[in-house]
Order: C-alpha cells, then structure tokens, then sequence
C-alpha cells in the first residue's frame, strides 16, 4: 500500500508547536509541585507525569512529520501566518466567535439570560443564512420557549 | 415462591406502571439535553416524590434513569453532543451514520440494543446478584488503576492521523483532570488563584464544550452544504440484524454488568471498554469503525444499560452504590425508612422485585418512546445548518449552566469549544481528551492509594502478579497494546492474506 | 397520522409533568402532612425571602450529609414560601462549598449545607476559613462513631490494633482525606495512644467501607448509620464506640474508654451537620431562616429520618449552636495537636 503524500494544512506544523509550549509550560508548573512533596503518590506526579507525556508527544509528532509538506510550503512568514489565519478563521467562523464573545459580554453584565439569548440567536441564525428573517424570529422564540419550559420551569434552574 | 408474587406488584399496580412510563418518557428528552443528567433528575426526584409511597417514588426514579441513560445516545448521534458521558463511545460512530443519512436506522439500533442491554442487566441482577457482588469486592485499588489504563487504551482504537495525536490529546485530558483541588492533599493544582478552578475542570462542561460547540464552530464551513436527508423508513432493525449481533451483545452486556457494578466504575466506562473491545474483535465490519460502523453503536449501548442493573447490585445486596445515581437512590430509600445494607433482601424482598420488574417495564417503555420519537428527532438533523448551529451553541450554553448554575461554566465551556475547534480542524482527535478528563480521578486516586498500600512504585508493579484478578487485567491490557502496534498488524494481515489464499486455492 | 399522535401524546405528557412539577411543594406537602398546623409565619419585613434560596451541600449526592439536607429543606420550604435548590459542591473536605458560600453576599440566599469539617481548615492549611466565618441558623444533630474491622481480621479490638502499630508493623486506616471523620479520629487515637497508621485515602465513606470489607484496609471509623446493617449481617465487626454511654443497637460493643480512659476528655464527640450563613447576614434574616428550619426539624416525619439515620437530634441555633460549635473546634483542634497532626 502506498503511502499517500499528505500534505499539511497552514498552520498545523504551527499547532503541534504549540502543544509543545503548552506541554513545557504545564511540565515546568508540575515541576514545581513535585518539588514540594516529591514522591510517587505526591499530588504533583500525575500532572508531571502527564505534561511530560505532552512534550514528548508533540516532539514525536514534529520529528515524524518533519518531511511531510506543508500548504504554506516556501513561503514568507508573513504570507505564512496570512494564509493560515485565512483557512483557520474564515470570515464567518470569525463572525460567529464574535457573536458568541458579545453574548457572554452581555451576560456577563448582567444583561439576563432571557435578552441576550434572543439577540444572539436572531442575529447568529440571521446571519448565516443571510434570509428568512421572520422566520429565524419564529426559530428563536420556539427555542427560547423551549428552554423556558424545561430549564426554569422543570428543573428549577435559574438562568443568570 | 412468594416472592414470585413480589414480581408482578408493578405490573399489577396502573400507578406505577404509569409512574415508570413517565419517567422514562422523561428521562428520554433528559437524556438528550447535554448538560442534564440522571443524577441530577433524581437527585431532584428525592426531594420532590418525599412524601409519596415508596414504591412509586422508585418506580418514577428508575423510568428516570433508564431513560436518560438511553437518552444519551440520541444526541451522541444526531449532533456529536453525548448528552452524557456514556454516550461518548455511541456518538464516535453513530454521528458518522447520521452524517451519511442514517441517523434513523443509528437510532433504532440504540433502542434496540439498549433495550436488550436493559434486560440483561437485569437478568445479572435478578439472577446472579450475590455472585456478582462478591466478584465486584475482589477489586483492589490496583485493579481499578488498570481498568481506568484500560478505558485509555480506547485511544488506540480511534481512527486519527496518527496514534500520537491521540496519545496527546489523551494526556492533555488527564492534565485537565488534574486541574483543581487536590481530592487527596486538598493543595490546588494549576488553579492560578482563580477560585472558580478550585472544583476543577467539570467533565460535562468539557464534553459539552469540546463536542458540541467545536462541532457547531467546524460546520459554520460548510454551512451552505444541504443536511443530509435522513432515512426514516427503516428504523425498526429486522431479526436479522438483532442475531447478527447477538454475540456482540452478551459479551457487551457482561462487561457493562460487571463493570457497573463495580462501586468505583459506572455505564461511561463500561461503554467505553466495550466499544475498545468491539473494535479488535469484529473482523470485518461492513463499514469501518468510526466511521459508521454499527457495531459501534450496539457495544456502547447495551453496555452502559446493562450497566443499571449491574449498578443496583451491589446497591441493593450491599447497600454500597454501584454508581452516583443508585448513590441518591440508596439516600432516598433510607428516608423512606429502608435500610439498605446487606439485610436488605432478607428485611424487604419485595424492594428488590419491586426494582427488578420497574427495570422491566422501563426496558418495554424504552422501545416504545426510543421508536417513536425518532422520526421527529431525525428533522432536527435536517434543519439548515444556519438555523441548527446557534441552536446547538445556545443549547450548550444552557446546558453547562444547568451543571453547577455557574456563569463561569458557560464561559469555560465555551473556551474548551474554541480549542476543540482549533483541534478538529487540524485532524486532533477530541474523543481522547474528554476521556482522558472522565477517568483522570480513577486513574489518578486508585494510581496514589497502590502506591501507599504497596509502598512504591516497584510494590504496585509487583502486587500485580500477586493477585489473579490483577494479572488477568494487565494480561489484557497487554494483549491490547500489543494488537496496536505495527508489527502485529503485519503479522495479522500476513495472516489474513494466507486465510484468504487457502480459501481461493480450495 | 402517527406522528400527530406521537406529538400530541408527548405533549400530554410533558405538560402533565409539567403541572405536576409546578404544583409539588403544595401538593405532596398537603397529601402527608395533613394534620401538621401550617403556620404562615416566617416573612420577615424585609421582605426575604423573596426569592428561590440556594443550598449548597459540601458532599455528595446521597451521602450522609445530603441525605439529612434535602428532606430538612423541602420541609422548610412550605414556611418560607419558596423553594430552596439544593446542590451539592463536593470537593476538598467540603472547602469548595464552604468558599463557594463564602463568595457570595450574606444575604440569606445562599445557605451553607454542611458538616463537621470546616473547624479544621485553617489549622490544616485547607482554606482560611471555618465556621467561625459563618453564622448557624440550624444545628441539625450528630453521630456516635466506632471502630470498623472486616469479619475476617484478626483484631479483637482497639488494643490490638494500637499495640500492633505501636510494635512497628504496617496498619492501614481506610479514610476519607485530610480533615475527614476516619482521620480526624485516628489523630484522635493517636493523641490518647501514641499509634499511628498508614492512611489509605477514598473518595467518601462507603468507599472507605468497602475498602475494609474487602480487606485492602484494615480498619477504618464508621458512624453509625454506616455501619449498623453490615453490623447486624456480621460482615464489619466493630470493636468499641466513641461514646460515653453503650449504643443501643450495637449493646455489646465496648465503648473506647473502657480501653483508654484517657479518651474521656475528649467525648461526648462526633460528626455533626447544620445550615449555615455567611457572618454578618442580618439578624432579621437569620432568625426567620431558624424558625422555618426548626419547624421543619421538629416535625414528625423530619424527627423519623433522623431515626433512620441514627443522628442524635440536636436543633440548635443562635447562641446554642454558637456554644456547641466552640466546644468541639477547641477538643478537636486540642486533641490533634496533641496528636501532631496539626501546628
């Protein structure tokens, strides 16, 4: 069986670095919790244990996948993280995070549960399908009835 | 022979029968909505059926619960959002199935089989529940350690680019897990004096985030993509189909027992183990596991309902609960002026009928609403994406909420979405981090205690061998890893072609 | 055709619950306590409570703790006229419920459900909190403990087990973690005996349990409610109670001192559970919050559970609770400096 020449998308090569920094970051905390009580049942063993494992693993995965090529292949760095930004965060996903980020703002403010909910689920719906508005009216309204009913009303759960 | 009698009280009595069916019903749509669960639901029922007959507190209790538990897999398959942690292993392959259109036929085989697992269960518990109580004792610290190294082994059985972006995944998992209070030292880890980290990383909220907001995130690609239409005339699965799986099943519903009632072990791992082993012993499955095979589906699902019964076992024969929800029942029972102990069975023998033929009725009540309502839930996968995705996003929301009334939680939940996005896309398989996240505390807790009683790391190695249960168990786990690796799937598939010739050459 | 049916049954269904649901705390209450008087007292003139009240329990689903909670709180709603959620935030001996509690204003709407842990945490480092932070608005009762064994072991009793761990060999104590009921006792022991143990740690008492009936520990303290059914099957033996007055249902069962006077400074002394405030929740508030509790505490059904439970009835509150709460911080904290185990 051939292996088949897998190309690599932008920014994934970028990814596997990043859980070596992550791995490193959480071996050095561990580290230090082991340091206070070390021993094989110390509350930092696991985690050493654990984050080491991470390193190791996102090491293997660079050097296995050192020769496969990557989309971004030969490219500028600048053009290199363009390109990825581009495939990873198109423009609707970026849309939608926003969205999600002023909804958790408006939560967080105190907005209620039963505002910000309508708003966010409106303009999500409203957006991606770029029509219907009235009945993405109708879809919230259902959903948002839904949830009262079974959330405050049955299980008692005080939504913020 | 009286206690034949004590049998038929539900069927006899239209209250409960009605109490059993309602809450089953109930615990169907609980089931599905990530973010409610059983132990919630009856932890609720406790407080609300206080002043009611025994009896029909229990019949609702467990329609509850066998609901929910089956409840699970219908958003595991129809969105990839396990409404419960059992319901992980069903959504890795039951979502493919609905993503190719056959969600209704992926259903079915979900009530099916969790029906049959339902009743198996109960069979454990009708018929060999002392045996099986006494088996469930044996297990030491060390034994549960190498079941949970056994649930991680389920890595390898998924489908990733390689096994060791799921090995990363899998110990990021458990790093996650280790997150928050220490349960052991009360020191905290990797909390960063934020308080609300203090209780750790909420394995629900995980799920939920890392599931069903990446999942939502990842479609926005393909948003304009028309829904599959599902294929809603074959539900019901023949005869055929039921036999064909037949073996699957009892060796599904024989670890989903045992395994359920181990006190320290519940459904979630049970169906995790009995996908694993699903995976390395169906030879050729028509379609490959993890992406749609059916196999995948009945494992779980009979497990982690064969689980029920195996949970009330050591419930009822010992009073020590199989699991958190049987943990509540046995609170509610005591109210009611039960004692739930080993004198339960001689004191009330009615209690344990009682609870056996309510499992029954709820098993029938299951193929009644786990048929019915599939139709309707398979629109819900047809709706456009542009309308379904924020649905799914506000539904997470909702639901990580209703966990712990945290506000954080949603935010947390979210934030495990955005980077379960950020791993799918980049071909990182989520499933092992959620796993690694569920039995961090089983791993970890049983890991500590080994080496306090075996003092040191050598001793735990040793007690091993010491203890026939203990080798069984790392016997296989051996055997697992060995299947996994490289040169064995040569010398397998080597195998298989020399198979194959002979039978051509005869 | 079918669907509509399906659709509609489901509907039926759901709003039967529905209703069901809405109408619980009046109707269940009505159907078993007809002949209960129900006072309408309670609403203080502030106005509280004037919403749903949150419980928070330190321990898990179906514990001791919680067990003992959600029945007191259902009771307790009919007076206050709302409901009270109860949740359980287990974690870390029951800290993350305390400074979750803790963390919110003391306003009355968020009750601290717990037991006898929080005395201890700022002497164990586990949090700089304890219940001197809190004010008790219910102080529900407490429990007589005794040493466990399994059918199987080889120890008679305390003596046994003292004089093996003094003599240098390995005994295992099941317990609970730092500042739990096994360990809290085994400093105990160690203060009046010199004994110590290797402590072998589970998530929570029928953890603990099972560990020593299936022999990967060898003893461990059990309350009684915890013990009593295994003890009338035989299969835990226990061999003597922390207790000045022999236990009623386990007569033959030796109390401590009869091995080690010494333990008498130390008893009466036992688990115990309450609700508590936040400190400096007004006064107003608390004291309706105690009187819907007490109601509920004293009625029959509530006095019945605690039966069930085996808990010495207390009901306290207010300057009682306050007396009874001091005394057992000081013999604790007493007794485990003695014992090392705490600065």
């Amino acid at each position: 069986m051939e292996e088949k020449k897998e190309t690599f998308k932008s920014g994934e090569k970028g990814f596997a670095v990043f859980w070596l920094l992550i791995g490193a970051f959480f071996f050095y905390q561990s580290w230090l919790m082991y340091r206070e009580s070390p021993s094989a049942e110390s509350h930092g063993a696991v985690p050493l244990f654990v984050s080491g494992l991470i390193v190791v693993f996102s090491i293997i995965i660079l050097v296995i996948d050192r020769n496969k090529v990557s989309e971004n292949h030969g490219r500028s760095v600048g053009a290199m993280l363009k390109d990825t930004l581009e495939k990873t965060l198109p423009k609707d996903i970026v849309i939608t995070l926003l969205m999600i980020l002023f909804y958790c703002i408006g939560l967080l403010e105190g907005l209620g549960f039963y505002i910000a909910t309508p708003v966010f689920l409106w303009a999500a719906m409203s957006y991606l399908m770029r029509k219907d508005y009235l009945k993405n009216l109708l879809w919230t309204a259902l959903c948002v009835g839904f949830i009262f009913a079974v959330f405050s009303t049955l299980f008692k759960v005080v939504l913020p | 022979m009286e206690n034949l009698q004590y049998l038929l009280i539900t069927f006899t009595d239209p209250m409960l029968l009605l109490l059993v069916a309602v809450g089953c019903f109930a615990g169907v749509y609980i089931g599905a909505i990530p973010g409610l669960s059983a132990v919630m639901a009856v932890s609720l029922l406790v407080s609300f059926t206080y002043g009611w007959e025994t009896y029909s507190a229990i019949a609702l209790m467990i329609g509850i619960f066998v609901g929910t538990v089956y409840g699970g897999s219908r958003s595991a398959i129809l969105l990839n959002i396990p409404g419960a942690p059992a319901a992980v292993a069903t959504s890795l392959d039951g979502y493919p199935m609905a993503l190719k259109g056959e969600a209704g036929r992926a259903m079915g085989i979900a009530t099916t089989q969790s029906v049959i697992g339902t009743l198996l269960g109960i069979a454990a518990l009708a018929f060999c529940a002392p045996l099986v109580a006494k088996f469930a004792m044996n297990f030491s610290s060390v034994d549960y350690l190498l079941l949970g190294l056994m649930g991680m082994m389920m890595v390898g059985s998924l489908n990733c680019k390689s096994i060791f972006r799921g090995l990363l995944t899998a110990a990021l998992g458990v790093l996650l897990g280790t997150v928050g209070m220490d349960t052991m030292t009360a020191v905290p880890r990797f909390t960063f004096g934020i308080s609300y980290l203090n209780a750790g990383v909420d394995y629900v909220v995980a799920m939920i985030g890392f599931f069903g907001v990446s999942e939502a995130l990842i479609q926005i690609r393909s948003k304009d993509v028309k829904a599959v239409k599902q294929k809603v005339d074959k539900i019901i699965p023949s005869w055929d189909t039921i036999l064909k799986y037949v073996p699957l099943t009892v060796r599904s519903s024989v670890v989903g027992a045992v395994v359920g009632a181990l006190p320290g072990a519940g459904g979630d791992i049970a169906a995790l183990l009995t996908y694993d082993q699903a995976k390395r012993t169906v030879k050729n499955p028509e379609v490959p596991f993890g992406e749609g095979a059916v196999e995948g589906i009945v494992a779980p699902e009979v497990a982690n309902n064969a689980a029920i019964g195996g949970a009330f076992i050591p419930m009822l024969t010992l009073g020590i609960p199989g699991d958190a929800v049987t943990a509540v029942m046995l609170g509610a029972l005591t109210i009611h002026g039960l004692k739930p102990g080993p004198n339960l069975m001689n004191t009330t023998p009615d209690l344990f009928y009682l609870i056996v033929s309510c499992l029954v009725v709820a098993s029938i009540c299951l193929v009644f609403f786990g048929l019915t309502g599939v139709k309707i839930f398979t629109k819900i996968v047809e709706l456009p994406k542009g309308i379904l995705l924020p649905l799914i996003i506000i539904l997470s929301v909702v639901g990580s909420y209703a966990i712990n009334k945290n506000l954080y939680d949603i935010f947390w939940m979210l934030g495990f979405g955005v980077l379960g996005y950020f791993m799918k896309h980049f071909e990182y398989p989520v499933a092992p981090c959620v796993l690694g996240i569920i039995l961090t505390s089983l791993l970890e807790e049983n890991y500590r205690r080994g080496i306090v009683l075996k003092e040191g790391v050598l001793g735990l190695a040793g007690s091993i061998f010491t203890s026939p249960l203990s080798l069984i168990l790392f016997l296989l786990i051996v055997f697992m890893f060995a299947t996994q690796t490289k040169p064995y799937k040569r010398w397998k598939g080597k195998r298989n072609e020399a198979k194959q010739k002979k039978k051509a050459g005869v | 055709m079918k669907k509509w049916m399906t659709v509609m049954a489901a509907g039926l269904m759901s709003a039967a619950l529905l209703a069901g649901c809405g109408s619980n705390e009046t109707s269940t209450q009505a159907a078993k306590t007809g002949n209960q008087d129900t006072t309408a007292a309670g609403k203080a003139e502030s106005g509280f409570p004037s919403q749903n009240i949150n419980g928070i329990v330190q321990w898990g689903e179906g514990g001791g703790t919680d067990s003992l909670m959600r029945p007191l709180a259902t009771l307790a709603e009919k007076s206050l006229g709302v409901s009270i959620v109860v949740q359980n935030k287990t974690g870390g001996s029951g800290s993350i419920a305390t400074q979750y509690v803790y963390d919110n204003e003391a306003d009355g709407y968020h009750l601290l459900m717990g037991a006898e842990n929080p005395p201890l945490y700022e002497a164990l480092g586990i949090l700089d909190l304890t219940y001197d932070d809190f004010d008790c608005v219910m102080l529900i009762g407490d429990e007589t403990t005794g040493v466990a064994v399994s059918k199987n072991s080889p120890y008679q009793s305390l003596t046994d087990i003292v004089n093996d761990a003094l003599a240098g060999k390995k005994i295992t104590l099941a317990t609970t973690g730092t500042g739990g009921l096994p360990w809290e006792v085994g400093a105990l022991i160690k203060s009046v005996t010199g004994a110590e143990f290797t402590q072998v740690q589970y998530e929570n008492d029928a953890a603990a349990k099972v560990a020593v009936l299936g022999g990967e520990c060898d003893f461990t303290i059990c309350k009684i409610q915890s013990s009593i059914e295994e003890y009338t099957s035989g299969d835990l033996k226990m061999l003597c109670m922390l207790a000045t007055e022999p236990v009623a249902l386990m007569p033959d069962v030796p109390l401590v001192t009869a091995e080690y006077p010494d333990f008498e400074q130390y008893l009466p002394w036992g688990p115990f559970y309450g609700i508590f405030v936040k400190k400096g929740t007004d006064a107003e508030i608390q004291k309706t919050l105690s009187q819907a509790f007490k109601e509920a505490f004293d009625t029959e059904e509530y006095q019945e559970i605690l039966s069930q439970f085996y808990i010495n009835p207390l009901g306290l509150s207010g300057e009682e609770a306050a007396a009874y709460l001091t005394e057992w911080k000081t013999n604790t904290i007493d007794a485990l400096t003695k014992a090392g185990a705490v600065e």
